[in-house]
């Protein structure tokens, strides 16, 4: 080997072929720096918000295909969903302030009612396949776009998530038979997928078991529901679904983990830091 | 140093010179042009009296031995070669390092409106005007003067006007040689007094009656553009607007004739009166006033015959124009009707509509063409009520088709207009819906993205936290999905009238192209080409007929209009013709149906002033 060290510029004239690696190539080479390390437990926990919110999302789906088969009232379960939600808002927020939910709420209960002949008319004349096709893509949709809001700091921003799910509420509501249950079933389920996980951001800031509290009496309610309205084999389903979701696919995320191969080095091209504008 | 010589072709004969070896030409000299004018065999003595720069130029002799007497006086002497049908320049008789280009032209006549230009004629107004600038830049800097003599062109107005008056001096050198020849006679027309008072009373007479029916056309013409109540009869009515047209052309065509006999009737104020453009120069005002004058009134009588013979056809099969007419009613009303029930309550092929807002829309257009059906049956019993009232429409009828076919076919379509005025309503209203409707998603798509759009700045936002209201948020969304499921039967409504609405533009448009047809179509100008095509003209080109040592022969002749250059501008019109403008972005938008404008394309097509309410004095000011 020549005395002369070998040096990465192209542009000089160097006594060293043209393939030549020099050992001191890949010094800087870094391997997954960004990559965190993740803990189990706090993977359940996250996983217990995106379970939290499919049961919400469940409940609501099994609670229309009960009242469509009527097997209850559409009535019971709003009066129920109203009792513990106004419950919660009362526990939640301090006295002073706990005027503006009220008028909203009610602002919300007035609209729907003066709408509720329009929208039972809204989807009669089409057909019930579609109406299943549509549930489904948007449920997905509202479940994909739902701001699970990991971080507790940062503000509660729902705006796409909330408007599929409403607009998937309406699309079912229009199905129903009269005016006055399109009404119950729409406050029903404005509660449990709009307010329910407000309530929840702003418990979990405060008192974190009582999010737990809250997934287990969610999973119990759909559980029994489930049970009355599609029977044992769908119960066990059920189950199992949330099994996986709660058990099995945080691991399966640290599984993956093992595949991550992030490299950096000093030859990445250098990207100019634009001032963001918003 | 190059000279032109330009020569007449009448009189050019070589044989001519077997009996006189020897022939004068006379004509000017421009510069280093030579415009000949005649051959003659005997010299006039005063040539200088018709022109006092007509002068002797040369002789065109047999061949070389035969000497000139004075030759000193002249300055071309022109021969025939063996071989060659043109004659050339004997260069040793003239000075040496000389080349010479002689031009052959066939003398115009001037007053059968035959002249050469290098300007073509423009006859219609159109957008597309002949681009001639660069030639002149072109020539102009080519041009190289000398003190000694100055280079004159073609181009030079001076050279081409000799050229065009060329058969009227040589029509005068005619009479003066054949006053030298036989005894002196003058034709003297003697005109009775008489006879001369009664012309100037009928003059007077007519230049009266021009002038009170050309006030009585401006009155109406301004009456037709006038805003009655926010609605210009003009804007709305097709035999309006035919009358006005019509008015206008009656109107100009006393100022049009006129300048027909003399180009520079209108003075340049009484242009700008009139805001009138005058594109062309010299004889071409002339001639294109002739030309339009002519084509407006073949037009005319052409439009009136074919309004006759309409009529005649109508007398003799009255009961099947009226039951085209009836037909035209049963669709504009029943199977409209039933179109409308089928679309608001019985799924239109199959599309799953709103079956509550489509019966109320349904309703609703159904009462209101049913009322206006029976506005319109009223008008008819009204009509059979009123033996006087038929008997006046048929005349007023029978009026109308002799003042011309265009004014019968411009009444059907005001007819139809008006029977399907429900039809254009219909349109309006389930535009406006469609349009708010559209309109009204487009911003609630916003909000159901979580966006805003920033009026103040014109751009859109995302919702910041504190204008974050859940119940806000929920009557968007609220509105959103109500009227994107309502938007199908709203839309199939806005379809069904858009449809009616462009069918029925469609058969206005078919009638007005006919119109525009009769109006517009250059028939005479198209007759004047087979009949004489030196008399449009449409510049000038030289054909090289070889040459010989320093001579070489060029031959100048008229360029014809094409039959592109006097179509196209009719065309450009007849296209334009109600076409719609946008028109699927317009349908998708909400909008209404764009009928493209070309009103003032026609005047200026027709080359009509733009003002008439000085009509009547301008022409008060020619007297």
């Amino acid at each position: 080997m020549s005395t002369v060290r070998w040096k990465k510029l192209l542009y000089l004239r160097q006594p060293y072929p043209d393939n030549y690696t020099d050992t001191s190539f890949l010094d800087q080479l870094r391997r997954n720096t960004t990559v965190a390390k993740y803990s189990y437990l706090k993977l359940v926990h996250d996983f217990t918000l995106v379970a939290f919110y499919g049961l919400l999302l469940l409940l609501v789906n099994v609670n229309f295909s009960a009242i469509y088969m009527k097997l209850w009232s559409a009535h019971v379960p709003t009066c129920l969903s109203s009792f513990i939600t106004t419950l919660l808002v009362c526990l939640d927020s301090p006295y002073n302030t706990r005027k503006r939910p009220f008028m909203l709420y009610m602002l919300i209960c007035m609209l729907l009612l003066v709408f509720s002949p329009v929208l039972r008319s809204l989807t009669q004349s089409t057909s019930l396949d579609s109406i299943w096709a549509l549930l489904l893509i948007l449920t997905c949709l509202t479940a994909a776009f739902h701001d699970y809001t990991l971080d507790l700091d940062a503000t509660y921003r729902n705006i796409m998530s909330t408007n599929m799910s409403f607009a998937n509420l309406i699309v079912l509501a229009s199905r129903l038979p009269s005016s006055m249950s399109v009404f119950s079933f729409l406050v029903f389920s404005i509660e449990v997928t709009v307010f329910i996980p407000l309530i929840d951001f702003h418990l979990r800031k405060r008192l974190h078991s009582a999010h737990f509290v809250a997934l287990v009496m969610v999973f119990c309610t759909v559980a029994w529901v489930i049970y009355r309205v599609h029977g044992l084999l769908f119960l066990g389903l059920y189950a199992a679904g949330i099994f996986l979701i709660l058990v099995c696919l945080p691991m399966y995320f640290i599984f993956l983990q093992r595949y991550k191969n992030e490299l950096q080095g000093p030859w990445d091209t250098a990207k100019p830091v634009l001032k963001s504008i918003s | 140093m190059h000279t032109y010589i330009y020569l007449p072709t009448t009189g050019l004969l070589r044989k001519r010179l077997d009996i006189e070896p020897v022939l004068t030409l006379v004509g000017y000299c421009v510069g280093n042009t030579y415009i000949v004018v005649d051959y003659l065999s005997h010299i006039p003595v005063d040539v200088a009296e018709i022109d006092p720069e007509l002068r002797t130029l040369g002789y065109l002799i047999k061949d070389r031995n035969i000497s000139v007497t004075e030759e000193n006086a002249s300055d071309i002497i022109l021969r025939y070669v063996n071989g060659y049908k043109y004659p050339i320049v004997d260069s040793k008789l003239s000075l040496s390092n000389h080349s010479f280009t002689v031009i052959i032209f066939s003398p115009p006549k001037l007053q059968n409106l035959e002249y050469f230009t290098i300007n073509p004629i423009l006859l219609q107004g159109a957008e597309v005007e002949p681009q001639i600038d660069f030639l002149y830049k072109s020539i102009a800097r080519h041009r190289r003067y000398s003190e000694i003599n100055p280079v004159v062109y073609l181009s030079d107005l001076s050279v081409l006007e000799r050229i065009n008056h060329c058969q009227e001096t040589r029509t005068e050198l005619g009479c003066i040689l054949s006053n030298l020849n036989s005894s002196p006679f003058r034709k003297l027309l003697i005109f009775p007094s008489f006879f001369k008072a009664f012309l100037f009373l009928l003059m007077s007479i007519a230049q009266w009656l021009i002038t009170r029916a050309l006030s009585l056309f401006v009155t109406i013409v301004a009456l037709l553009n006038s805003e009655i109540y926010g609605v210009v009869p003009v804007e709305i009515s097709s035999l309006c607007r035919q009358l006005n047209l019509r008015l206008k052309q009656l109107s100009f065509l006393p100022i049009q004739f006129l300048c027909y006999y003399k180009g520079d009737v209108l003075s340049s104020q009484s242009r700008h009166l009139l805001l009138l453009s005058f594109p062309n120069e010299n004889h071409n005002i002339k001639n294109s006033n002739y030309i339009n004058f002519y084509n407006t009134l073949w037009l005319m009588l052409n439009d009136m015959i074919l309004g006759g013979l309409f009529y005649s056809i109508w007398k003799d099969n009255e009961e099947f124009f009226a039951s085209q007419i009836q037909s035209f009613n049963s669709i504009a009303f029943g199977e409209l009707n039933i179109l409308i029930s089928w679309v608001g309550s019985n799924h239109p092929a199959g599309f799953k509509l709103n079956d509550d807002l489509g019966r109320f829309m349904e309703a609703m257009l159904l009462w209101t063409s049913l009322s206006w059906q029976l506005m319109t049956e009223i008008c008819w019993q009204i009509y059979g009520a009123f033996p006087l009232l038929q008997s006046l429409s048929g005349h007023s009828f029978s009026f109308l088709c002799f003042w011309g076919f265009s004014f019968a076919l411009a009444f059907f379509i005001d007819y139809m207009k008006f029977v399907s005025l429900h039809i254009s309503f219909f349109n309006l209203s389930t535009c406006k819906i469609y349009h708010q409707q559209v309109e009204m998603l487009k911003s609630l798509m916003q909000l159901f993205r979580g966006k805003k759009y920033n009026v103040l700045r014109s751009r859109i936002d995302s919702i910041e936290e504190d204008d974050y209201r859940i119940d806000q948020l929920l009557l968007g969304t609220f509105c959103f999905i109500i009227l994107i499921y309502l938007l199908p039967t709203t839309f199939a409504f806005y379809f069904l009238f858009y449809a009616a609405c462009v069918a029925l533009l469609t058969l206005t448009k078919l009638g007005e192209k006919v119109i525009a047809i009769i109006n517009f179509f250059p028939i005479f100008i198209l007759t004047l080409k087979l009949k004489n095509s030196r008399r449009l003209q449409g510049g000038i080109y030289f054909q090289s007929k070889g040459s010989y040592k320093e001579t070489n022969w060029l031959v100048m002749r008229n360029r014809a209009l094409t039959l592109e250059n006097i179509l196209s501008p009719f065309f450009i019109i007849f296209r334009k013709q109600g076409r719609i403008n946008r028109g699927f972005f317009n349908f998708i938008a909400g909008k209404r149906v764009e009928v493209e404008e070309c009103t003032q394309e026609k005047f200026k097509y027709l080359m009509l002033p733009d003002d008439y309410s000085h009509l009547t004095e301008v022409w008060q000011s020619i007297q």
